[in-house]
Order: C-alpha cells, then structure tokens, then sequence
C-alpha cells in the first residue's frame, strides 16, 4: 500500500484537538512556557519520528511483534508487547469516552453519555476488526469526508469578528520553561505516527524522509494555530475556565449569513469522526498486537483446522488448497460456537472489556478522575515513544550483525533513495 | 512432389501456423484443412494430392462467405484454375508478416494459404441481429448501441470494437438445467490472475440449476446471502466491457440476455459513467464532484432533516429554524415519521412506475408526484419542507451511472435515518462511519471493494493496456 496512508495515522492524533484534554493541560501551563513545550516537542518528535521511519526501513512489511519475535526472547516480549497493549488501549479507550462525554453534553443534550457510549463502542468494535488494509482504506475516506467539516473553522475564523491576536504576542514574551507533563502533552499532536509500528505490515516505507519532515512541520504550524485559537477567542484568562476550551471555541466562531451560523455543530461532527477513527486504529493496533501474542504453533494450527473443516464440508481439500493460498474464503464459514470463540478470542476479550468494564467504569467514575487518568498516561507517551526506539534501535543492532552487512544493506537502499 | 510438400509441412503452413500461435487464447479460432487428390491426370492437374489451409475468427467472420468463396471452389475446379480463382478475388491483401496478418484476422479476414500464396481476405461479418440502442445506461456523446441477445452478436461486437491479439474468450456452460451459453471474455496482458481463479472456481462449483440474467450470477457468485452492495457490474454497453478489459477486468457475457457481467467490481466504478472518459477534463471532473454531491445528499438528507428538526435545532440560523418549524406546525406527527412515511411514498411510485406498462406509468407518476404531493401539504400530514427534502433525496438518489447502485443507495438511506432517528447528530456520524468500514470490509473477487483509486499502480494499469 501507498505510503500516503501513513497522513492518516498522523492526522488520527494531529486533529484530537477539539475532544480530549491536551488543550487544557497545555492551556493551563500558557504562562509557564507552553509555546516553549510546543517547540521542544515538535524537535524531540521530529527526532524521533525520522529515527523511528530511519530504522523501519530495515524492517519491511513487519510489525513491532514480529521485529522483536526475531531479535528478542520471549520471555522478555510477551511483557513488552503487553504493556504496548496496554499502551494502546488506554488510549483508544480515553478518546471514546472523552468523545461520549462530549457527545453527551453538547450534541445530544439530555441524553444519557452511556448510551451514546455503547453506540460507539460497538461501532469502534466492529470496524477494529477488520483487516489491517481495510482500515487504513475506510480511514482516508472518513477524513476526507470529515476534512471539510473541520476546515470551516478556518474560515470562520477569518469571518469571526473579536479575535485578539495580540494576546498572543503577550504569552510569546512570558517565556518559561515547559515541565515534563506540558512537553509530554504536547507530543501527542504526534503521536499517531506511533501506529506504523502495526501498520508497517501493510505500508510501503518507500518514500523520501524529507516529507515526513514537512508532514510534521505542517503539524507543528496548524496546532500552533489550533493552540493559539482559544487564547485568542476567549482572553488569556478566562480560557482556563474551561474544561473543554475546544468547545467553547468552535461554539464562539460564527460564519455571518451561511445556513448554519455556527461553526460549533459542523466541528464537533468533524471532531466526534475523528476520535472514533482515532479510537477505531487505536483498537485495531490493540487487537492486532494481542493477536501477536498467540503461541505461533498454535495460531496456525487452530486456523488450519478450521479450515479444514471448511473445505470438509464442500469439497475435498486437495482442490481447496489454492483458494486458501490466495487468502480469500470464498466458501462461508460454518463452525460452531466454540471455535468461533476461540478463532477470536482476543476480540472477544477486547469486546468484554468495552462492552462491560469500560462503561462501568465511565459510569462510576466522575469524569474529572479521567482527567486525571489522562494526565497520567499522558506523562507517559514520551517515554514510549523511546522505549520504541530502543527495541528498534536493539532489532535493527541484532539482525544486521556484522559491519559488512551492514554496507551492504544501506547500499542499495541510497540507491533507491537517490531514485 | 507433392510427397515433398507434404513432409515440408505436415501439420500446417508455417505462416499460418504463427497466426495460430498468436491467437491461442481465442476460442473462436477456426483452423480448416481441405484435401483433395488427383489420382489420374497428374501431369495435367498438377499435383496429385492438394490442400488449402484456411484460418479465421468465427466470431467475426462469416463462416457462409468461407464455405460459398474458398471451400466450393476448391472441390469444383482444378487446381491450376483455382490458383488463378485465388488471385482474381476481390478485397484481398497479400500476406506480409504474422503481425500485419492478426490484425487482419482480428479484423474479420480470413487467412487462406494454398501451397506458396498466402492471402488474405475479407470475410467480415456484420452482425446487426437485435442490436438496440442502450436505455439502461446511456450517454449523451458516445456510443449508442446496447449488447444483442445473442451471444455471438455481442462478441462480434466486442471483437471489432476491440483488436487485440490476446483477448481471451472462453465459451463454457452454466446452469445444471438451462445448459446456458457463457463466454468469460478477458484480456491476457492486463488480467488480474486471483480474479480469474477465484471465477472458474465458482464456475466449476455448478450448484446452479438455471440461468437466465446476469444479476442472477451475483447472489451466486458473493458465497454470502446477505449482500446490499453490488460487488459486480452488470452492464449493456459493449464500450465500457471494453474499458473494463482493458483495466484488467473478466467480463462474462450470457447467451439469451443483453447485460454483461464485470469482475471485479470496485464502489467508485459504479460512479463513473462512460460519458467520463467522452468529456473534457473539467466537464468531468465537475460532472463527478455532482454526483458524489448527490450521493451524499442522498444519504444524509432524510437523516439531517430528522436530527435538526428533533434534536438540534439549533444548527441553523434562526430564521431558517423558525420556517422550518413554522412549516412543520400543522404537522402531527414527528419529524422522523413523516420522513419515513414520505420516502415510502416515493418508492412506491417508483417501483410502480417500473412495474406499470409505459403507458399507465405516466398516469402513475402524476397521480403520485403531483396530487398525492400537493394534498399532503394541504390535509397538514407533511410539511413543505419536508416535500422538498424528499424530492430532493429522489432526484439525487437517481444519479447514478449504474443502475445496480441505485438501489443499494436507496436502501442505505434507512439505517442512517433510523441511527439519526434515534441518536441525532451523533448517530447520523456514527452510521456515516459505519457505512464506511462496512464498505471498506467488502470484497469483490478477493480485491479490497472500497478504496480511493489514487493509487499510481492502479492508474498505469488502467492506462497501460490497449
């Protein structure tokens, strides 16, 4: 597959803007060095970003788990590769029920946040599911249909009268070092790229490091702007008020004499499609990555016996075979119950976990302990995001072994570069 | 003599015997040998034993005009005469080299090879039996006829349409009952191997009793009874199989009915109308933007209209919310019943109309659009907004190039309306996203069905062929 799939997985994040609570960890820190932290964030995730890509190109068509399944030992991987799941599953489970909060509040008023957040989360549960291809498919259509809807904001914002500009030259001159929460916050703009480590599988890395470099500065510039927006709009004070300053702010831009006057309602659309998409790819990972962690004998074993049984049922296997090899099914599935729940028994466990304890959760607890939960594991995503690093950085030590082969290795790979 | 002939080319001239080689993949090849000894009279007649070799596309040649110019002939004079009769007919071309003599033969030529001369003849055939102009699908600027009923017709048609040396056609039989003539009609160069496979295999499955539509095939073909998208093209136009060959694509083409079937088929296929490829660039490029506009407004019309009258009035400026609601005040029911009740309506009349003689459907669809419109506007069951909106819906729902796609639009306006009915804004998202990886999950013969075709590899192969 293309690599411009690879804007997708970014814009997953980069556009998080409006839901979630990064806006307001970074907006309560504007006196004490936030555009410091933007700064020091795209420089340390521009580092990263590029070493990451760098080094994935070693590693074609591979995913994180089956990278670390050849250069580390098991018993170090499957608590490695859990805590990723973990990772990955706090994060899609945060951006379905900030979503669902939000939903609740300011687009279905009156409704209850639990119902909205089933919908969801059977929505985000069906569309993980699928293949990795399939996702990343529907993923560049949802944001092109989604595109428009959020780029209003950029015109009502040229139409909307009020705007001070000048407070933020104000913030500019406070200065102020960033603290880690502020730094660790404002990476997550460009965290989404985080998910090529699955996505590897399917992405072609065949493309020029150098826009990935204007991909992150375009980032970097428009979460200037988004950052910037609310101070702007709302006053450098009583921005801090809110809890959800996205919000308020789109609600305060008006495009004069349109059919809809309100740039709040067609944003918060746009926003609510990307944070399921958001949580969609997030689960997907999730899903994957539990998948991984399959003895390998096993998983092979259970889907054959499957499929022999499939092919038992219709006709005899000799004449099957290729179909199988061609990776289609083309008779339908009859197996019982058992082996259903055992052939997907990770989805079934992530589908217990979001259909059960998630919304026990969401309903017990006070949202405000989410925020708090959200700065935790914010605090860690710069962490992560080196130990990644790492593991890659050890992989790619381990296979390419001696120095000759090294040479070799790269060699071609300017050429192609060059090309 | 002729014994040295014969050991020089025991199975065929070599000239000809290259042409074969290159047309292999066509089925429709005719090779003919005749034979004819001359026992006595040898130093009179020439050789004892002669032979004339002709080759052609039965499809595209008249087999009556071989028999009646070549066959005859050579059984009723000598062969000094007939040498002579040869080079006295009238349209011929000498044979040049094996290239030049395809062409020929693609175009309806019959290759007729008698010791050393080698000519070639136009024997075309010209099939008009049943040829119409297309109605299901049609263009403006462009080709006008419609595929024939009748197998040999339509790949005649596509034959002259189309000459290219590799184009395979295969003619089997489908149905356990009917025993249904089928020609699987593809192009060897561009073909995409697994859709081949995976359609002889469903072919060879012969679980089919009998076969009359290719619309038949689709339900047969997808494994899964519950389908709502069509994962196949079924077409009447012998310009877009061609197009469709070209990108890569099998056609399947059933004796006894006039629409082909394409696979695979991808969702934005269904979108482009052959007109596309007839227009200017920004004609185009304006023509599609209109109706992806149509699909959209088709989908989330009806939904919107339900989510901003119920749930979030808010959304429009406030004029606009206050006329809407005024035109709403009469109305006793919610907004969501009065979509429902009115899109029904609208499909009525529509099936009506297809079902009715042409005659009466006339009458049915001014009863319908005209009197049952105005009257529920004036009893106060609908609004006028509301009638607007669902003219609206239908007009757009019909802008579709394909006819399959249509329904499957129409069909999918419901579930969007009923998550809007029940969730507002939020559920008209959540189902436009839905809708989105249900269409992304889909296959069509093992190629991803829903994808943007940005993608280069895609488009050199749509340009490569031909």
């Amino acid at each position: 597959m293309q690599p411009r799939f690879i804007i997708y997985l970014f814009a997953v994040n980069a556009l998080m803007n409006g839901i979630g609570f990064v806006p307001r960890i970074l907006l309560t820190g504007r006196h004490d060095g936030a555009y410091a932290a933007l700064l020091g964030a795209f420089l340390l995730n521009l580092f990263i970003i590029l070493f990451i890509f760098w080094l994935l190109r070693r590693f074609p068509q591979k995913d994180l788990s089956s990278i670390l399944a050849e250069t580390i030992p098991p018993l170090l991987r499957v608590p490695l590769m859990i805590y990723f799941v973990l990772q990955w599953l706090i994060a899609g489970s945060l951006s379905v029920i900030m979503v669902a909060e939000i939903s609740a509040k300011y687009l279905n008023v009156g409704a209850s946040g639990l119902t909205i957040l089933y919908l969801f989360i059977i929505l985000v549960l069906a569309a993980a599911r699928l293949r990795s291809d399939r996702v990343l498919f529907a993923l560049e259509l949802s944001f092109i249909m989604t595109l428009p809807l959020l780029f209003l904001i950029v015109i009502a914002t040229f139409t909307t009268q009020g705007i001070l500009w000048k407070s933020i030259v104000i913030l500019l001159g406070e200065g102020g070092l960033p603290d880690w929460e502020q730094l660790s916050a404002a990476s997550y703009v460009y965290i989404g790229y985080i998910n090529i480590l699955l996505f590897n599988k399917v992405i072609q890395s065949t493309f020029r490091l150098w826009k990935l470099i204007i991909g992150i500065l375009v980032i970097f510039i428009l979460y200037l702007f988004l950052f910037s927006l609310p101070i702007a709009l709302l006053g450098t004070e009583a921005v801090a008020h809110y809890h959800y300053p996205w919000v308020i702010t789109a609600d305060s831009l008006r495009i004069e004499h349109a059919p809809i006057e309100r740039a709040f309602y067609p944003a918060l659309i746009g926003y609510l499609n990307i944070a399921l998409l958001n949580t969609i790819v997030h689960w997907h990972v999730t899903l994957e990555f539990l998948k991984s962690l399959r003895p390998a004998s096993g998983q092979t074993r259970s889907t054959q016996t499957t499929g022999a049984k499939e092919k038992s049922g219709q006709s005899t296997d000799a004449k099957q075979k290729p179909a199988q090899g061609g990776g289609m099914p083309l008779l339908p599935k009859k197996e019982n119950l058992w082996q259903n729940l055992m052939m997907r028994l990770e989805f079934w466990v992530l589908a217990a976990y979001g259909l059960t304890l998630l919304p026990f959760v969401y309903n017990r607890l006070p949202i405000d302990l989410f925020y708090e939960l959200n700065r935790w594991w914010l605090r860690f995503l710069l962490p992560n995001e080196l130990l990644a690093l790492l593991l890659l950085v050890w992989s790619a030590w381990r296979t390419s072994g001696s120095a000759q082969q090294k040479q070799k290795r790269s060699r071609p790979k300017r050429r192609t570069r060059t090309a | 003599m002729q014994a040295k002939e014969d050991a020089r080319h025991p199975s065929g001239d070599p000239r000809l015997l290259a042409c074969k080689d290159r047309l292999k993949s066509a089925e429709d090849l005719v090779y003919q040998v005749f034979e004819r000894g001359f026992s006595e009279n040898e130093a009179e007649n020439g050789p004892a034993l002669t032979r004339v070799e002709v080759l052609y596309l039965k499809t595209i040649a008249d087999e009556n005009k071989v028999m009646r110019l070549f066959v005859r002939p050579f059984y009723e004079a000598d062969p000094k005469t007939y040498k002579a009769y040869l080079e006295a007919l009238p349209i011929q071309t000498p044979y040049q080299d094996e290239k030049q003599a395809v062409d020929q033969l693609l175009n309806g030529s019959a290759l007729v090879i008698y010791g050393e001369l080698a000519r070639l003849y136009d024997v075309r055939l010209a099939l008009d039996i049943g040829i119409q102009p297309a109605e299901v699908e049609s263009v403006i600027q462009g080709p006008q006829n419609a595929l024939s009923e009748n197998l040999l017709v339509n790949i005649n048609l596509l034959r002259f349409r189309y000459r290219v040396s590799d184009l395979v056609v295969k003619l089997t039989e489908l149905g356990s009952q009917s025993h249904t003539n089928v020609a699987i009609v593809y192009q060897k160069s561009t073909l995409r191997e697994n859709v081949l496979t995976a359609l002889q295999q469903k072919l060879d499955d012969g679980s089919l009793e009998a076969l009359f539509a290719a619309g038949q095939l689709e339900r047969y073909f997808n494994g899964n009874k519950w389908t709502l998208f069509p994962t196949f093209m079924i077409t009447d136009r012998p310009d877009r199989i061609i197009y469709e060959l070209n990108r890569g694509k099998v056609a399947l083409i059933i004796d006894g009915s006039q629409f082909a079937l394409i696979a695979p088929a991808y969702f934005f296929d269904f979108y482009s109308a052959m007109d596309d490829l007839y227009h200017p660039t920004w004609v185009r490029v304006f023509f599609l933007t209109m109706r992806f506009t149509a699909l959209i407004v088709t989908l989330i019309t009806p939904a919107l209209y339900v989510a901003l009258t119920s749930f979030n009035p808010g959304v429009f400026r406030a004029q606009l919310t206050l006329s809407i609601a005024g035109s709403r005040a009469a109305v006793p029911f919610s907004a969501f019943f009065e979509v429902l009740f009115m899109m029904i309506v609208v499909e009525l009349i529509l099936e009506a109309s297809i079902r009715l003689p042409k005659s009466i459907s006339a009458a049915a669809t001014t009863v319908g659009g005209l009197i049952l419109g105005q009257a529920t506007t004036a009893a106060g069951l609908v609004s006028d907004i509301m009638l607007i909106v669902v003219a609206t819906v239908a007009i757009s729902s019909f802008v579709v190039p394909i006819n399959s796609m249509l329904y499957a639009v129409r069909i999918m306006r419901y579930p969007i309306l009923f998550a809007s009915a029940g969730f507002g804004l939020v559920g008209l998202g959540v189902a436009l996203v839905g809708l989105i990886f249900y269409l992304a999950s889909l296959d069509s013969f093992g190629e991803p069905y829903f994808y943007l075709p940005f993608s280069k590899g895609n488009v050199s192969k749509t340009q490569g062929g031909a």
